[in-house]
């Protein structure tokens, strides 16, 4: 198969934008999970009236600093990632092989096997590489010209590279868990943080009436 | 330049084990855990085990602030030993590198990915006891284990990341670190305290 190659050119909002497509996962169950603990500690307020001080007056602060905190990690993740690259990065040659990923530029050339590439994922404009549980590489999908070459580099990642947040099958290839799977494991995570909130507020109600 | 200095190069395989790995990685992840994560987490705790005296007994308070910071310690020590389980997945491919250094470039390969920057691109550089660290990413260094050099070879090499590497790169490097790092202390602050509520709570109910 012939190589698919493109020149790259990365803005800051690209790898905003690869970022919080990473995160996104977990930042959706972090921010229900801090909702349910901001209403765990009103309730916890509410049946411990009038309270007396404890660790747990230290809840409520800390619950409202990281639900404010928790949707911006990414982005603040991807500026500095970005700010710390040097420039000579943000524009390069990319090829794609189904055993390789190449990069070169004036300054620079590399090469990885797809195996050192932990998954990949897709935004609207972007293709994004994952590695050691960070965004490695972000490639707007423009780059690759028309909706054909697009599809050639979806399916050619799609076979050497798990999607990322996925296993991989026994065959060691991808391993797509369906939407259904994934709607399920994110509920369940936030039935158990729900329980593991009421629980707290059901240990303090005991311990107020004893 | 002097001919001398137009020739330096240091091109040779190294083999390295996993123990050269390991040490640079926790001699690189101490310090930060030290200075940006310990400081946070260490007043957070110390705070929730102050507002547990206003509660429980003073001994009760100490043992349940005691038992908060090793919870917290513990998830501290498994996410960092994250980088250790990644380097074990890659280990093979690692274990043998092809080093090529010289006045106009940082080359090394390994069995499955190959990297060739010219110097302007190496962000900075770290000399440990044990191995010279080159940082061609802000997160991410390569390892040249001294024990595997001539003394010869490290000179050169470490006269070459003198001259070539731009200056700025301990505080490029102490940026990105406090960028992914500032995080991670908000997260293991933010666990000291539902763990202090939890076990404040526990405490009080079982009448300490």
């Amino acid at each position: 198969m012939e190589p698919v190659e493109a020149d790259v050119e990365v803005t800051e909002d690209d790898y905003v934008e690869a970022f919080e497509a990473s995160g996104q996962k977990g930042g959706r169950v972090l921010r229900r999970a801090l909702v349910v603990l901001a209403v765990a500690a009103a309730a916890l307020v509410a049946l411990s009236w009038p309270f007396p001080p404890g660790a747990w007056v230290l809840v409520v602060p800390v619950a409202l600093l990281a639900a404010w905190l928790a949707p911006r990690q990414s982005g603040w993740l991807a500026r500095r990632a970005f700010a710390a690259r040097p420039a000579a990065w943000n524009a390069v040659r990319v090829a794609l092989t189904e055993d390789e990923v190449r990069l070169s530029a004036e300054l620079l050339e590399t090469r990885r096997a797809w195996s050192r590439v932990d998954g990949w994922l897709e935004t609207p404009r972007l293709f994004a590489l994952v590695g050691a549980s960070t965004i490695t590489d972000v490639w707007p999908k423009a780059a690759f010209g028309d909706d054909e070459a697009r599809e050639r580099v979806r399916a050619l990642l799609a076979r050497c590279v798990p999607a990322h947040g996925t296993g991989r099958d026994a065959a060691g290839r991808p391993e797509a868990r369906d939407a259904r799977t994934r709607r399920l494991a994110r509920k369940g995570r936030v039935v158990l943080l729900a329980i593991l909130a009421l629980t707290l507020v059901a240990l303090y109600a005991v311990w107020r009436s004893a | 330049m002097s001919a001398y200095r137009t020739e330096a190069r240091v091109a040779r395989a190294l083999e390295l084990s996993r123990q050269d790995y390991v040490a640079a990685i926790r001699g690189q992840l101490r310090p930060l855990l030290w200075r940006v994560v310990a400081p946070w987490v260490a007043a957070v705790v110390a705070l929730c085990t102050g507002l547990m005296m206003a509660r429980l007994t003073l001994g009760v308070a100490l043992g349940a602030g005691g038992l908060v910071a090793a919870l917290v310690a513990i998830v501290a020590v498994w996410a960092l030993s994250g980088a250790t389980r990644h380097l074990d997945r890659r280990l093979d491919d690692a274990r043998e590198v092809h080093l090529d250094v010289s006045e106009e470039a940082f080359a090394i390969r390994d069995r499955s990915a190959s990297l060739r920057v010219a110097w302007p691109l190496v962000i900075a550089w770290r000399e440990t006891q044990d191995a010279l660290l080159v940082y061609a990413d802000a997160s991410r260094f390569h390892v040249l284990p001294k024990r595997l050099l001539s003394r010869e070879e490290i000179t050169v090499l470490r006269r070459l990341l003198e001259e070539r590497v731009p200056p700025g790169g301990e505080a490029r490097l102490a940026a990105a670190a406090r960028g992914a790092w500032g995080p991670f202390a908000l997260y293991l602050a933010t666990l000291a305290v539902l763990w202090a509520a939890l076990v404040e709570a526990l405490a009080a109910l079982l009448g300490a």
